[in-house]
């Protein structure tokens, strides 16, 4: 499962588009979208409804889920820096918010058809380098020193996720749109801009996560044995031990059939001193 | 997956040090990004040890204090009185499945500190205060598996030569020995290979030289005149082991050179409780790790009985090759 967060519609119209998502029926405020499998939330502008988004979010899942999922930022940045082209695509390895003056560091696991990759920083209002524009802070070249990308929602998303999701499984992707002129960007533009990284990034984003495996223990034997115990009244410690010596067994005997003992002996339980006598010469029998 | 130290952590007050350019340069195709402090990254909390060894980054970093730690009861000391070690570095490249640092450490991204002469004056003060200093310096890493791009081990066999009261010793599963091999063998340093038998090596120890390749650097070692300690540590009990453990023996026995063996020292597994726990919630694919261990004051290791096989065991074979002196037990 993958789930990708954006700020405004525009960004996420083509990735709608090519996934056919719909929106998804829950309680909460945000507009979350899915198809089969994977979800697009709309979060609206800044770092605060980033952060809620995320949040409401998360709470649809289990905590299962969440550990498998797949959790990424996309959308548009301005860039400090007049040589980078708009429209040139940058993973984020460090995000400043610069309010709080904290730093964020998305881990960079996985390799990506993009290779580049930047800091940004993330600001409670729109950026800009000119002098008194309207509804704009300006910032001086000092000020903006060190800094690659600005957004306005990069740290909320990231300081949220990682409250709930896997830090290994958040990435933050951004497309410069501007280079800090002080002007709002359009919507055709935006969408412009976003459809052009669609088709490279869809497959990666879809794509399952390599280490989301599935453990043919948990599927296969501790079933069994679970069945086994039900109707014995095993402490949570004994459960804990006894998975532990199962997990020793099945490693130690890839191919073996898993020991249990003879129902007979379990139904003649009168004790907790039979349980206890039972319960480690079960385990001794998985240790040999 | 990235390949290994794709990403350089820097710390911004080192970014101009000529140690941290030193690295960087080993690196070129590296990204680098500059942290305010090495714990802001390392120390994160919810990071998957597992998954980020898969790709291992780099953080450079000044180690600010602490710079030398009394020895820990899991180790031997070798009847020192000051047994102490220091943390040029944190993690390690090989990936030992028994390794301790795995639930030690929240992240297996690898700490270099770069500002070594801080070390050296620490270091320097402890041995005129207390007269003399049993240093450990490979401690919660393998220092000379790193000599490549980090040639601490070089610099403090250097600094141990004008300090003839400091004691070292340099713990490591590599062959790296060519990289100190020019340098003239001092008595007060200790030359520590960590062994074990090939088919362990295979199993579990991954990633490191093979137990043919440490034999190759343990024999030159002595040869060239180095005092040279075996360890044989952690001895696992793997299906075979006995087979495994006397036949390593044997194998010493042969093929190593006696002359310059001060000791051969062997122990058993045992860990911190805790880590233990941390460990095996994220690798549940090593039954080493699953043992029906005992447990006594927050460690685990083998039974009474099982400890008592080995010892007999080790003793046992060892005796046939070395003298009783030199055999040690480290820890059990």
């Amino acid at each position: 499962m993958s789930a990708l967060f954006f700020a405004v519609l525009s960004e996420a119209k083509s990735w709608l588009e090519r996934s056919q998502a719909k929106p998804f029926s829950h309680s909460g405020k945000f507009r979350i979208f899915k198809n089969e499998s994977h979800f697009i939330i709309i979060s609206g502008t800044g770092k605060l409804s980033m952060a809620l988004a995320v949040s409401e979010f998360a709470h649809t899942l289990s905590k299962e889920e969440r550990n498998q999922m797949k959790i990424w930022n996309l959308g548009i940045a301005g860039s400090n820096n007049q040589e980078i082209p708009l429209g040139d695509f940058f993973w984020i390895h460090k995000i400043t918010d610069a309010a709080s003056g904290r730093d964020f560091y998305p881990d960079r696991i996985m390799g990506s058809q993009f290779k580049k990759e930047t800091n940004l920083k993330t600001f409670d209002k729109p950026i800009t380098k000119e002098k008194k524009v309207d509804r704009f802070l300006s910032l001086t070249e000092e000020e903006l020193d060190g800094v690659s990308l600005i957004d306005m929602e990069g740290s909320g998303f990231f300081e949220a996720a990682s409250l709930y999701f896997p830090l290994e499984n958040i990435a933050v992707g951004k497309v410069v749109s501007d280079h800090l002129e002080g002007k709002f960007c359009q919507s055709e533009n935006i969408e412009m801009m976003m459809e052009k990284i669609l088709n490279p990034l869809y497959e990666e984003w879809i794509s399952p996560l390599p280490w989301d495996r599935v453990d043919p223990f948990e599927t296969n034997d501790w079933p069994i044995v679970e069945t086994f115990i039900q109707d014995i009244r095993l402490t949570e410690t004994m459960k804990h031990d006894l998975k532990k010596s199962v997990r020793f067994f099945r490693l130690r005997n890839p191919d073996s059939l898993l020991p249990l003992p003879e129902t007979m002996l379990k139904n003649n339980l009168k004790s907790k001193t039979d349980l206890k006598q039972f319960f480690d010469d079960w385990r001794k029998s998985l240790h040999v | 997956m990235f390949k290994t130290f794709s990403h350089i952590y820097i710390e911004e007050n080192i970014k101009d040090h000529f140690r941290t350019k030193e690295i960087l340069a080993r690196f070129p195709n590296s990204i680098p990004i500059l942290i305010r402090h090495y714990k802001d990254s390392f120390n994160r909390n919810s990071q998957n040890f597992r998954i980020q060894k898969e790709s291992p980054k780099l953080i450079l970093a000044e180690k600010k204090e602490n710079f030398l730690y009394p020895g820990s009861d899991f180790s031997p000391n070798f009847s020192h009185p000051h047994f102490y070690y220091n943390t040029l570095a944190l993690n390690c490249i090989y990936d030992c499945e028994y390794c301790y640092l795995q639930g030690m450490f929240p992240s297996a991204n690898l700490v270099l500190f770069v500002n070594w002469e801080d070390f050296f004056s620490a270091t320097e003060e402890f041995i005129e205060k207390n007269k003399s200093l049993y240093l450990a310096l490979s401690y919660d890493t393998d220092l000379l598996a790193l000599e490549s791009f980090f040639p601490a081990t070089k610099e403090w066999l250097k600094f141990a030569e004008l300090h003839p009261n400091l004691s070292l010793e340099i713990r490591t599963k590599s062959t790296n020995y060519g990289q100190i091999a020019k340098m003239k063998p001092n008595p007060n340093v200790i030359l520590a290979w960590t062994v074990s038998p090939q088919a362990i090596i295979e199993k579990v120890e991954h990633g490191t030289p093979s137990l043919q390749a440490r034999l190759k650097s343990i024999n030159q070692a002595i040869s060239d005149g180095w005092k040279v300690r075996i360890c044989i540590d952690p001895i696992l009990r793997v299906p075979d082991w006995n087979t495994h453990y006397q036949s390593l023996a044997d194998i010493l026995g042969k093929e190593l050179k006696m002359d310059g063996l001060t000791d051969i020292s062997f122990g058993g597994f045992r860990m911190n409780i805790d880590f233990l726990k941390r460990i095996t919630e994220v690798r549940k694919d090593s039954s080493i790790l699953f043992h029906a261990f005992e447990k006594k004051d927050k460690i685990v290791s083998y039974s009474k009985l099982e400890t008592e096989e080995i010892l007999e065991l080790m003793s046992t074979s060892l005796n046939k090759n070395f003298s009783p002196s030199q055999i040690k037990v480290s820890y059990f």
